[in-house]
Parts: structure tokens; C-alpha cells; sequence
């Protein structure tokens, strides 16, 4: 594959421009265009969208010490032979040893570390997640200034106190841990891609039948190594669920059992594996709503999985796509395992039978050797959200 | 011709091969080939496809007596190549030297071929200051044993690397093959044929560009090579009822609640009241399309920065984007918007009865409004595809647009500048990608897109003349 480092000196205005900065602005600011096919890494992640990057310039004699001068705090681009942005942040490290300059770079929603909110900003308590980044975005200087891609994040948060010493980034991390929406309880996450523009969005929801279209199809044959490598256990399945709520309202009762919600599939597969929920002291109909989703997400094994994967994969159209599209935040299956990535299967069977579909958290692309390494994200914890929300520890026994 | 073997950097050169001074011995030539990094990729079970080939250097060793008259010649001799070989060696480590080439030719070969020599040494015997090889003598001439070892270029060059005098290959917009340069429109091309490519590898490049009749300012270029076969469908209007296939108007999208939207995936709240949605607009995807291409959307008027756009292409129970990360946002100042590279499917797909490739494939167009912003219409003549199969080029200006200059891209030289007289002090564009290479013995076009912020019909006139030359290239030689 074929990667070019284009760097610009560092500027702080609007990114306005189709690709390039305002038309009328200065393009003197050019420092230079390099190959770096060979010695490219770069990493995406949520939070944030581009992660880190690094490359390695040549240039000989003079020229590598007037390159290692200018290019700390320049804006650099990583073109594919496409012209398509494949990274974009900013230099933040430098090193310069026997003509060769080693440079690394930061995602733009790294700058958030270096900036401080100012106090007392959000004083209402209704201020939701989509309010106070909106605020942020319009705060940051270095991020484009335009609101189209922040989904309607509506869940209230409330007021916000930011302490004198709390960063831009302290105050997103610590309400991005809460879900998207009251009616979407599934977490949202925020990157920035390309020309800056910042995305807001849920994850992926699997429970949905069928679920949502992939972004990227992979071939099992692609994954690289010594496969997936992970293992799954039944350790923490159960597929016959009892919540135990002691209802402090009503005096005449112990602690109760409510009815089981049973999953069939999962008993057919694994047999019979009972557990109960300590719903403590909320009454019978919260404790079966928290059975039930509990159910869901005890019924089938979870787990976290990271595998590597070739040069190559397929796009949504079926046409061959370069692996290093992929970013964290798609959707992807590994087509030969999952029967059913055509979207049809049904209700849980289709869950059961996603041998590998997820939703990538994180990636990390080297173009040395053409391959990317994908950590795909749990799914499906609206059960720990809401056992957390109620103060309550969620374990079953 | 005989057998060739030279050294030169351009201030001396030194024939191997003269039996004066310095003499070859049988076999004592050897010359490697590149080493190759291959990378193979495969989206199915049982389909490979090479996705990348790396050549790096080669190493060439030369066996030989360094002679002279006298031992002194010898001397002499001997200094001469240390003397070259340490001047190149400091132009990679320091920036200063020359550069150097070794001229091969075999005996009864048509011409020579050029390698550029990066490094390299001469080597004499340890004990080579004692009595017998001091006066060691090859028939009448004092002579020592010596070897040369280089690191040399993948590449053979037809053309001396030391000089940068390119050959100039006739091109043709539609008509006759011509040298001299020939008139290319906005959007349109400038073909190379077959013949004028020689060599096994891929041939570099200078591109030459000057102004035409229909010549104005630009901001961005795009130079799209084109490897055949070639696309013949590359522009699909917006008011085109045999085009667009989805959503209405033609050309004209409203301040509210945006048109189709029985698609869209999203709800965002961007503003203080209506909630921005998507749009959509589709155009039947054409078997005349194929390949990798680089999509512009042309507007009637300039659009405003609060529209965001993405495209792709996909079946007809959902409006898939190529990538949902990959929206661009419009300069504001231009009436073209970049798009990016889109790859329509590799090969034509059977047709239907409709007579399109398959009728439920489109190219899609997202539109996302910022609501925040004041309320905007935008208006959208075309879409075009630039065809980038073989490689594209982006030249960028630097700070207005180019005025009127001739712009000449070398990748021989590895530098882009201007000629004429204006503007003066500084380079007015730079170039990025890569320099544009051409395939050996296939015609292929280069296809140019400008953007500048004159109106829609004066951009479209914009017109250049095109003045293409080369350098061909070989892995091995030249024969």
C-alpha cells in the first residue's frame, strides 16, 4: 500500500475547505509530502477517532535538521494513493538520528487534554450529553466548528460543576459514560475524523433483528497469526433467571423470588443453568425488569475479542476495500463464521450464531507488514447500566 | 555497439572497459537483481491479489586491474574512482556531492541503460604494498587487482540519470497524436498511445502545463490516470430524468425537513428547533463506469459550508455510504465539491432487461444540513468520475489562484515549479500523492479537474495545453 505524510505548519483556524484550508487562506504554510508507505502506523480509538501515528522521514544532511525544526506542532495528513484521508492530527514528538527524522502524531481530540473548561458552564439540570458537546466543540478551536454529526444524544446529565482545573477532556470522558438516550440505553462514544468534524453516536445495537448492515466483510482466511485466539466459557451463562428483591413497602414480606425468565436457546445449547439476581430493595416489578435484562446479557458467553487482519476486505458492496479503512466505531463481520450476516437469522438463534460480528472499539494499522489489529467491543450492557444506576452490583450467584 | 561499461558523475567519466586504464575481467561483472517485497491480500476464501510490490536496490560488485604506464598512473587511476565513489557517498549523508550513474550496454544492444549508483567502494588487496604487487605488471602495463562494489537503483533508466532532457511523447484530446501539447477541457483528457511507451516498468513522468484560450485561475487540480479500458459513462447530470432515479428536484433542495428520507438512519439535533435530517439522491449506476475513480459534485451556484456530502454506491433496499466517516464539507468559495475515491465494481455485471448493470445498484449522494446555520439551498448541476485506476495526482496552489504560468510537474526531478517569469520568487503550487507513472505499451489517458472559484460555466471552459514527456524504465536492461 502506498501512504503519503503531507505537513503543514501548525495553524489553529477554521478547517474550513472541501480538502484543503480556506481557498483564500495561506498555503505557505506546505512544509512537505513523503513517502512513508513503509514505516506507517497509526491507531483510531474510542473515545477520540484518530489515535496515534507515526512515520519516518528521509532527508539528507542539512535538509534533516531544517525538517526536524519546522515540523514540531505541524498539521500533517496521511493520504492513501487515492487521495483519500487514511489519518489526520497533529505532531507532537520528533526525533532526528543519522538523517532519519522519526515522527509521531496525535489525534485532534487529544488537544482537549490541553485546554480548560471554563467554570460553571452548564448550570441547568436538564443539560444533556449533546449539550455540553456541542459546547466543547464550540470551545475547541482546532476542532471544526460544525454540529451535523452529533446525534441527538438527549440523555440528561444534569448540572455540570467543572472545576478550575478540569480539562475539556475530563468533563466528555466523564459523561460519556453514560448512555446515548432514556430510550437507547446503549453507550455513545465521540470521534473526530476527517477535516475535524466530530461524530457522536451509539453503538451498534445487535439486539436489533436482524441487526444493522456491516461496514466491512472479512474473509476468515484474512485473519492473520494464530487466528482469533480467544476462548469463550460458560462460566458466566445462565439462561434461567430469578430476581430476589425484598420490597421495603410492604412489611409482611421477606425477601421474594419473582418467576424465571427463561432463554430456550441457550437451555437447548448449554442445558439448564439457573441463577438469581439480588435485586435488593425495589419492588417486584422492578426486580422483573431487571431479571429480564439480565437474561439477555447473561444468556449466551460475551466476550472481548482482538485479531488481526490482512491487506484486505470487502466493503458493504461487495467490492475489495483496503483493511486500513477500517476505523473504530464500524460494524464488521467475519463472513465465513456468521451465517447469518445476510441479516435474516432471528432473535436470538442470530445472536447465538454470530461466530465474530462486532463493534470495533479500537484499531491499529502498520503498513509494514499490510495488516491491522481490531479489538471488537462488548455489546449489549444495558443490564450493568442499570444495575449501576440503582446502586446495585449486578452479580448473580 | 560493444560492450559498455562506464562510471560518470557528470564531471568525469571513467570507461571501464578502455584496457588502458582500467580492464574488466571476463565474468567480472555481476549486477543483481532488486530485491521485492510483496504483499498479498484476499477478501475471500481462494482469492488472492497481490496489493502492493516494493522494489528496493540492487547491488553490482566489478572485478578488475587498475593499470597505468607507470606506477604512479596506477595511483592515479585508483584515486580517481575513490575520488567519485566518496563524492556520492556524501550526497546521501551530507547533501552535497553528485550524483552518479553506471552505463551498461551489451554488445550488440541498441542502447544503454542506466543505473544510478547510491554508494559505493573500491577495494584493493590487503597486501597490496608489497614488492610483487607494486610491480606487478599485465603485459606492458603496471597493474593491481582491484573490485567495486555499489548499490545501484531497481531500475534501469533509458535516459542518462545525469541529464533532464525527458522524450517528449505525442498525445491526443480525440484527434490525431501530436507533440507539442494539445488542447484538454475541464474534465477531459489527454491520451498517450502504446507505441510511445517503451521499457518493462513503469515510466516516469514530467507533465507540462500551460494556459489555453479558455485558460482561468484554479485552486486544486486533480490529474487522474486512466488505464483502459476506459469508462465511457464518467458525468451523470442531476436534472437528468435518465440518470437520477431517486428523489426530486432536479437540482434544488429545500431549507426543511430535506427530500426522500424513507432512508435515512440517523436523527441528529443540530439546532435549536427541527432536527437536520438526510437526503438522498441516487443515480442509476451505469456498466460504463467501472473501476476506481476520484467524485466531484458540480454545483450551479457555490454551496454553502453548512451541507455536508458523502457518496457511494450500494443495493436498493438501503442507502449505504462508502464510508459514514468520510463526509466533506464544501470550501464555500468553489462550485465543485471533492467528493473522494470511489470504487465502483471491478468488472461489468450482467445486465437486466432495463439495460443497466443492475437495477437495484445506485450511486448514492448523502446530503446532512447543519441546521445551526442559517437556512441555505444549494443547487447541483452534475456529478462526475475522475477515473484514478492508474494513479492520481493532486497539484494544490499555494496561495491565490494560478494565474496564468505554465506549471510543470517533473518526477524525474522530483520537483514542481513554474516557468514563465510570473510570479517570480516562489513555486505557486505543490504537488502531492505521487508523480503520475505510465504503464509500458498500453494507452492510457491522463484526465484533468480543475477547481477554481469562477462560475459554473466558466469553470467548465477552463481549458489547458498539455505537453507529456517520459523516461522508460527497465528491471534488467535495455536490449
Amino acid at each position: 500500500m502506498k501512504f503519503y505524510a503531507s505537513i503543514w505548519r501548525n495553524y489553529y483556524d477554521d478547517c474550513v475547505g472541501g480538502i484543503w484550508r480556506n481557498l483564500t487562506n495561506d498555503h505557505m504554510g506546505f512544509i512537505g509530502n513523503f513517502d512513508v508507505s513503509q514505516t506507517l502506523s497509526f491507531s483510531t480509538q474510542l473515545n477520540g477517532g484518530f489515535g496515534t501515528c507515526s512515520f519516518e522521514v528521509f532527508l539528507p544532511g542539512a535538509l534533516a535538521s531544517a525538517g526536524y525544526n519546522e515540523i514540531l506542532g505541524g498539521h500533517v495528513v496521511i493520504f492513501d494513493r487515492y487521495g483519500d484521508r487514511t489519518y489526520e492530527g497533529r505532531i507532537t514528538d520528533v526525533s532526528l538520528e543519522n538523517g532519519i527524522i522519526s515522527v509521531t502524531a496525535d489525534g485532534y481530540y487529544s488537544q482537549g487534554n490541553y485546554i480548560m473548561m471554563p467554570t460553571e458552564l452548564w448550570t441547568a439540570d436538564e443539560t444533556t450529553i449533546g449539550d455540553i458537546v456541542k459546547d466543547c466543540v464550540e470551545y475547541m478551536d482546532c476542532w471544526n466548528p460544525t454540529y451535523v454529526f452529533i446525534q441527538d444524544a438527549n440523555f440528561i446529565v444534569g448540572k455540570q460543576e467543572s472545576t478550575e482545573e478540569q480539562k475539556v477532556n475530563d468533563i466528555l470522558e466523564k459523561i460519556l459514560k453514560f448512555p446515548f438516550r432514556e430510550d437507547y440505553v446503549l453507550p455513545v462514544y465521540l470521534a473526530i475524523w476527517s477535516q475535524r468534524m466530530v461524530y457522536l453516536f451509539p453503538e451498534i445495537d445487535l439486539d436489533l433483528n436482524p441487526y444493522p448492515y456491516p461496514d466491512w466483510l472479512i474473509s476468515a482466511k484474512s485473519i492473520i497469526g494464530e487466528g482469533i485466539g480467544t476462548s469463550t466459557t460458560l462460566e458466566n451463562v445462565y439462561n434461567r433467571i430469578y430476581a430476589l428483591f425484598d420490597d421495603t413497602a410492604d412489611d409482611s414480606t421477606g425477601p421474594t423470588l419473582t418467576t424465571a425468565a427463561d432463554s430456550y436457546m441457550s437451555q437447548y445449547l448449554y442445558g439448564i443453568r439457573e441463577g438469581v439476581l439480588n435485586t435488593g430493595e425495589y419492588g417486584q416489578t422492578m426486580g422483573e425488569e431487571l431479571r429480564d435484562l439480565a437474561l439477555k446479557r447473561y444468556e449466551f458467553p460475551v466476550q472481548q475479542i482482538s485479531f488481526s487482519v490482512g491487506p484486505l476486505v470487502q466493503n458493504l458492496s461487495g467490492a475489495q476495500a483496503e483493511s486500513y479503512r477500517i476505523r473504530a466505531g464500524d460494524f464488521i463481520i467475519v463472513k465465513d463464521l456468521d451465517e447469518t450476516y445476510q441479516g435474516y437469522g432471528g432473535g436470538s438463534r442470530s445472536k447465538m450464531l454470530r461466530g465474530l460480528t462486532g463493534f470495533v472499539v479500537s484499531t491499529n494499522y502498520s503498513s509494514k507488514d499490510g495488516t491491522i489489529d481490531i479489538q471488537l467491543g462488548m455489546t449489549n450492557w444495558k443490564f450493568e447500566y442499570q444495575m449501576a444506576r440503582l446502586g446495585l452490583d449486578g452479580g448473580i450467584s | 555497439m560493444a560492450f559498455t561499461l562506464k562510471l560518470s558523475n557528470d564531471y568525469v567519466t571513467v570507461d571501464l572497459m578502455n584496457a588502458t586504464d582500467y580492464k574488466v575481467y571476463d565474468g567480472g561483472f555481476n549486477i543483481g537483481l532488486p530485491e521485492v517485497e510483496r504483499e498479498l491480500g484476499v477478501i475471500r476464501p481462494g482469492f488472492f491479489r497481490p496489493v502492493s510490490e516494493i522494489f528496493s536496490y540492487r547491488e553490482a560488485t566489478i572485478k578488475l586491474d587498475i593499470m597505468g604506464t607507470t606506477r604512479s598512473d596506477v595511483l592515479t587511476n585508483l584515486r580517481q574512482l575513490q575520488r567519485m565513489f566518496r563524492r556520492t557517498n556524501s550526497r546521501d549523508r551530507l547533501s552535497v556531492g553528485r550524483r552518479m550513474e553506471l552505463q551498461y550496454q551489451w554488445d550488440g544492444a541498441s542502447q544503454i541503460t542506466y543505473f544510478e549508483v547510491y554508494s559505493g567502494d573500491v577495494n584493493v588487496p590487503d597486501d597490496v604494498l608489497q614488492l610483487e604487487k607494486m610491480f606487478y605488471m599485465r603485459g606492458t602495463k603496471y597493474a593491481i587487482e582491484a573490485s567495486i562494489t555499489m548499490t545501484v537503483s531497481a531500475d534501469g533508466y533509458g535516459i542518462s540519470v545525469l541529464s533532464s532532457t525527458l522524450t517528449e511523447v505525442a498525445l491526443s484530446n480525440g484527434g490525431s497524436y501530436v507533440t507539442g501539447g494539445v488542447t484538454v477541457a475541464n474534465g477531459a483528457y489527454a491520451e498517450v498511445a502504446s507505441t510511445s511507451l517503451t521499457g518493462a516498468s513503469p515510466l516516469i513522468t514530467k507533465i507540462v502545463v500551460a494556459p489555453s484560450t479558455g485558460y482561468t485561475a484554479w485552486n486544486t487540480m486533480f490529474i487522474g490516470h486512466e488505464l483502459g479500458p476506459y469508462s465511457t459513462k464518467l458525468k451523470y447530470d442531476i436534472g437528468d430524468s435518465g440518470d437520477l432515479v431517486y428523489d426530486t428536484p432536479p437540482g434544488t433542495l429545500g431549507v426543511s425537513g430535506g427530500y426522500g428520507g424513507t432512508h435515512e438512519e440517523w436523527l441528529y439535533g443540530t439546532g435549536t428547533s427541527t432536527p437536520g435530517t438526510w437526503a438522498n439522491l441516487a443515480w442509476a449506476y451505469d456498466n460504463g463506469t467501472i473501476g476506481m475513480f476520484y467524485a466531484f459534485l458540480h454545483g450551479y451556484t457555490k454551496t454553502a459550508e453548512n451541507f455536508k456530502f458523502a457518496i457511494g454506491i450500494d443495493d436498493y433496499t438501503r442507502f449505504g455510504i462508502r464510508n459514514v466517516k468520510d463526509f466533506v464539507r464544501p470550501s464555500g468559495y468553489c462550485n465543485t465539491i471533492p467528493l473522494g475515491a470511489l470504487q465502483l465494481p471491478s468488472v461489468p455485471l450482467e445486465l437486466t432487461a432495463l439495460g443497466n448493470i443492475h437495477e437495484d445498484l445506485w450511486i448514492g449522494l448523502w446530503v446532512a444540513k447543519d441546521y445551526t446555520l442559517a437556512d441555505k439551498t444549494l443547487s447541483l448541476d452534475f456529478l462526475s468520475f475522475l477515473p484514478i485506476n492508474g494513479g492520481l495526482r493532486i497539484w494544490q496552489a499555494r496561495t491565490t489562484a494560478v494565474t496564468s504560468c505554465t506549471m510543470i510537474d517533473d518526477g524525474w526531478a522530483g520537483i514542481e515549479y513554474v516557468k514563465d517569469s510570473t510570479p517570480k520568487y516562489w513555486t505557486p503550487f505543490y504537488g502531492l500523492i505521487e508523480p503520475i507513472k505510465l504503464e509500458p505499451g498500453l494507452n492510457q489517458r491522463l484526465r484533468f479537474q480543475s477547481i477554481g472559484t469562477q462560475d459554473n460555466a466558466t469553470e467548465q471552459a477552463r481549458e489547458l495545453v498539455v505537453q507529456l514527456y517520459v523516461v522508460p524504465t527497465w528491471p534488467t536492461l535495455a536490449l
